[in-house]
């Protein structure tokens, strides 16, 4: 039988077939073939005869390949060869994929490796990211909102850094009516509310609002409506408006409760309208702390400023001494901050003109809504930069890792070429494998970020207030994939230009011992030199921010913290509207809560230190020379019960402090503390002089040692102390002193409280060491998180300086085999490797010490008591790094040491 | 009479009869190559041929396609061949072919007046 394969195979080798499928294709041919030619030569014909007509059947050469080129089996996929020549760039693409998915899977400790340190770096990234996101890019859930700005007043006497205060109350009316640039200006204020109905009594935040205030912001509410302009004056009708989560949590969503009306404060209000789920405004952090407003504002009320002074001493619209208001207004299309500013400087110049009484070098500023709420983000900006750092360390190493790694692929990468893989396609393969390293890294990256996010949670610092809306939200895993894409490329580009820069001839002679290693070490050093010097800033700041945290820590807040309850009570005028009830009542708390066993001292005050909040006033000192109308000094004034000192432990430098006797007719008495003693009074005895403070003529009866009040940072300015009975205030907070811990008596002080009025709740139930913690809680999560950063960064660079080192000692145990051999000793060893892994680290120190005083100059705002150039700790950052480094160094040094020269030698 | 969608006859047109003719032989029981060829020559009576640069690529796909199934069987004492038979879905498709093909040489003979009877 004639052989056909000859005739068969050129005609199938233009398709793509598998080996085995062409076999079976030529052996079924040839069987039709072979009957073929059995039929023909059964009919006569001669053997060529046969063959020629047989042959025949496969018509014209092309035939066969034309008419199986449409099927699939003759389009198997060749096996992979990588590097190998471009076809289809989707196609090489996932030809690569799968390559480096297999390269990855042989080397699982090296992936293991780099991946991890990717992850936490990434992962780092995102969480900070996710922060960010909360607190500044979705905060402003308004329409259009960079039409909104807040309107400050200003005045050169403002400390740098310090918050803009508020504008005077005629100003804001002024602007109201006449504003040009703005289309809508509204106000608000700080206020609490008492809810008696739906559960037990609670204190919810509030705020007193301008009609307009939602139409400003562009909020329209789920139910109902919004404030009138009629319902914002005095004497208005008592409406409200309420969250979504108040209207659901303690009226169980009763869409019938517009229109009903609720007892807030003991005042019977209407509620009017329901706001939507996602409006939360104003928030506490968000807002300086003269404006204390609750972390979240639940009730919307109407402001019901008087339209002007009726001798009640209430706020009215034409005061132009009372500032206390936020504004905001929206400006109009078209009209641009600097034009409204424009505007509003030229009203404070007018104003400064016609009442230098009150205006004189008063300005406005106007401040975007955004910048306003991110007031904080300096900070988070800091802890971006901090996280950024720490992925480019965890890129640099990942990227010696590679590098490493190519020395011992120099030899496939020197076949590839050979078998005509072009330099870009080989970097291009290179580089897939590092994106499928940081895919991977960024999947993993994630589960970090979750984790990080519940940390933060945990600290839970009060100023980024929006932290509990923090979340891996589509913008957070956008930002993810982008790290993860910029990261590949960081830590992949440079070992894949550096492993494809070979000679060709020279690799492939010289085998798995890889070319030009000087080059490549260099490579390595500059890395690890990079790697040091990005440690070091990071070190040095963290440690810049734990040294601010524990003199922090140290400062005393001038009272007692521990073994103290606080709450706070908030009588409603409806049913306390006279100064004497409201004294009264606190006056039957005080007694009945000091009575208790386990009490040693009960007060109560108008603004807790540090509680958020404070009240301040001009005063004269009686026989100094007066002073312009509105220039006189200012203190904080503080009212008190008179076991106020006792509870919080404040000392009584000279004097007396109040008694039950200075009641409301009886002299005026005044406590100063020693700032206001030392700063008025120098040299002379303040004992039974008299100031002018609140409109009175009061005597001092004593001095008390300085507390810190608005935060444990800024050093406390002059204070005034007024006894309660002589300034009767229906807010106040109960301070008790007690044994043991403080929460215990919570239940008690609670029903002490319900057994005088059933209606009034304690809110803000609280020790005050947690009061004082919470002030410096923005600290201890700034400083915890730079230091676990900054911990991550270090432990990083020292891996990177030990894989440098071991690498450089396996490379080089030759050569030590040799020197030994000639007589070296271990320590002239140790003495070479070490001098090799500490070069880099020096020259990385230096650049990195450069780089730290430039960075602790931004960080200088946020330090405290501790310079930013604080010799003692860079130098003790100095120190642990070297010491780190040495380490590092040291154990693969110590290995080097142990080369037997022989088989050194013979290693070749 | 069935309704054709013109765009299924255009295609069926276009591929010809071939699938057709080579479902219609394997229908009563699988058949090799070589038989198939001989087959379609002799129930022609010699007037269609098919070759086997032609032939092959098209037992080929429909194979692919799933509408024939390809087996070698051996016997004892001969090569193993391969035999194509008719899949559950390849009688699905003739049974839907022969329709086609009915209605439309139908069709033609009422256009051209032919009798095709």
């Amino acid at each position: 039988m004639p052989e056909w394969t000859e005739h068969l195979r050129p005609r199938l080798a233009l398709l793509q077939l598998s080996g085995g499928r062409e076999a079976e294709i030529i052996e079924e041919l040839s069987q039709h073939l072979d009957q073929r030619y059995e039929e023909l030569r059964t009919g006569g014909a001669t053997d060529l005869e046969a063959r020629h007509l047989a042959i025949e059947e496969l018509l014209e050469p092309e035939a066969l390949a034309r008419h199986m080129r449409q099927l699939r089996q003759a389009h198997v996929s060749p096996p992979i060869t990588p590097g190998a020549p471009a076809g289809f760039l989707l196609a090489d693409l996932y030809k690569d994929l799968r390559y480096a998915a297999r390269m990855l899977q042989k080397q699982p400790g090296f992936a293991a490796a780099a991946a991890l340190t990717l992850a936490l770096g990434i992962g780092a990234n995102t969480a900070i990211f996710s922060l960010f996101n909360a607190a500044v890019l979705r905060a402003l859930p308004f329409p259009e909102p960079d039409r909104l700005a807040v309107i400050w007043a200003d005045s050169p006497a403002r400390k740098p850094g310090s918050p803009f205060p508020p504008p005077a109350n005629a100003d804001v009316a002024e602007w109201r009516d006449h504003s040009a640039s703005f289309a809508r200006i509204a106000a608000f204020n700080a206020r609490a509310a008492d809810l008696a109905e739906g559960g037990d009594p609670e204190r919810i935040g509030a705020a007193g609002v301008t009609a307009g205030f939602f139409e400003t912001l562009g909020v329209t509410p789920l139910l109902g409506r919004t404030l009138a302009p009629d319902e914002e004056m005095h004497g208005g009708p008592p409406v409200a408006l309420i969250s979504h989560g108040l209207w659901q949590r303690r009226f169980g969503g009763d869409p019938a409760l517009v229109g009903k009306g609720i007892s807030i404060n003991g005042d019977k209000r209407t509620i009017i309208g329901i706001l939507p789920p996602d409006f939360d405004f104003p928030r506490g952090a968000e807002w300086p702390a003269s404006s204390p407003f609750a972390s979240r504002t639940e009730v919307w009320l109407p402001l019901a400023f008087r339209p002007q002074d009726d001798g009640t001493g209430w706020s009215h619209w034409q005061s132009r001494h009372e500032r206390g208001l936020v504004v905001i207004g929206r400006l109009k299309p078209g009209t641009s901050l600097r034009q409204a500013q424009a505007e509003m400087d030229a009203f404070a110049a007018r104003r400064a003109h016609d009442h230098p009484d009150t205006h004189k070098d008063s300005s406005v500023k106007l401040v975007p809504l955004r910048e306003q709420m991110a007031g904080h983000s300096k900070s988070l900006l800091i802890l971006f930069a901090a996280v950024g750092v720490l992925l480019l360390i965890a890129c640099v190493n990942v990227a010696n890792l590679l590098l490493a790694r190519g020395v011992a692929r120099q030899q496939e990468m020197a076949v590839r070429a050979a078998l005509g893989a072009a330099r870009g396609r080989l970097i291009r393969q290179l580089l897939t494998e590092s994106l499928l390293l940081s895919a991977i890294a960024s999947g993993l990256g994630l589960l970090v970020a979750e984790g990080c996010l519940k940390v933060f949670l945990i600290l839970n610092p009060v100023t980024y207030s929006r932290l509990d809306e923090a979340s891996l939200d589509p913008t957070a895993l956008g930002f993810a994939a982008f790290i993860a894409l910029l990261t590949s490329a960081v830590f992949g580009l440079v070992p894949a230009i550096q492993a494809s820069r070979f000679d060709l001839r020279k690799s492939i002679h010289e085998g798995g011992r890889g070319g030009d290693g000087a080059g490549r070490e260099r490579v390595r050093n500059w890395l690890v030199g990079t790697e040091v010097a990005l440690a070091l800033v990071l070190l040095t700041t963290a440690g810049l921010m734990v040294r601010s945290f524990l003199r922090l820590q140290a400062v005393q807040p001038g009272f007692r913290s521990d073994s103290v309850l606080v709450f706070d009570v908030q009588l409603p005028l409806a049913r306390y509207p006279s100064g004497p009830s409201q004294v009264m009542v606190f006056q039957q708390l005080v007694a009945r809560l000091e009575a208790l066993p386990v009490v040693h001292a009960a007060g109560a005050i108008g603004y807790l230190p540090l509680g958020g909040g404070g009240n301040w006033g001009r005063f004269t000192v009686e026989g100094e020379p007066p002073v312009r109308p509105g220039s006189e000094p200012t203190a904080e004034r503080c009212w008190v019960t008179p076991g106020y000192f006792a509870a919080m432990g404040i000392p009584i430098r000279r004097g007396r402090v109040f008694t039950e006797r200075d009641t409301a007719e009886q002299p005026r008495v005044v406590v100063i503390n020693e700032t206001l003693a030392r700063q008025f009074f120098s040299s002379r005895d303040p004992l039974g002089k008299r100031l002018r403070a609140g409109g009175a003529w009061r005597t001092v009866v004593g001095v008390v040692s300085d507390a810190k009040s608005g935060s444990l940072e800024r050093e406390g300015g002059p204070q005034l102390y007024l006894p309660h009975a002589q300034w009767p205030w229906a807010g106040m907070t109960v301070v008790l002193h007690t044994d043991g811990n403080p929460l215990a008596l919570a239940s008690i002080a609670r029903s002490e409280l319900k057994a005088l009025d059933a209606l009034l709740p304690a809110a803000n139930m609280r020790t005050m060491e947690q009061v004082v913690s919470k002030a410096a809680s923005t600290r201890r999560f700034n400083m915890a998180l730079l230091a676990f950063f900054a911990v991550t960064a270090l432990l990083l660079t020292m891996m990177g300086i030990y894989g440098v080192v071991a690498f450089l000692v396996g490379r080089r145990s030759r050569e030590i085999g040799i020197r030994m051999a000639l007589g070296a000793r271990q320590g002239d060893v140790l003495r070479l490797v070490l001098q090799q892994g500490m070069k880099p680290v020096a020259i990385g120190s230096v650049a990195g010490l450069l780089g730290s005083v430039g960075a602790s100059r931004l960080v200088a705002s946020q330090l405290y008591g501790v310079s930013s150039s604080d010799p003692l700790t860079l130098m003790s950052i100095i120190a642990l790094l070297v010491a780190s480094a040495l380490l590092a160094c040291w154990l693969p040094a110590r290995r080097a040491t142990k080369v037997h020269p022989l088989e050194a030698l013979r290693g070749d | 009479m069935t309704v054709i969608d013109t765009r299924i006859l255009d295609r069926e047109l276009k591929k010809g009869s071939a699938e057709l003719i080579i479902l219609s032989i394997v229908e009563p029981r699988a058949r090799h190559g070589y038989e198939i060829s001989k087959l379609i020559e002799t129930r022609s009576a010699g007037q269609l041929k098919f070759h086997v640069a032609s032939l092959y690529p098209l037992l080929y796909r429909l194979e692919e396609r799933g509408w024939l199934q390809g087996r070698w069987v051996e016997k004892a004492g001969q090569r193993r061949r391969r035999f194509y038979g008719l899949t559950a879905e390849g009688r699905r498709v003739l049974s839907r072919q022969r329709d086609t093909w009915k209605t439309f040489v139908n069709a033609m003979g009422l256009i051209t007046g032919v009798d095709h009877a």
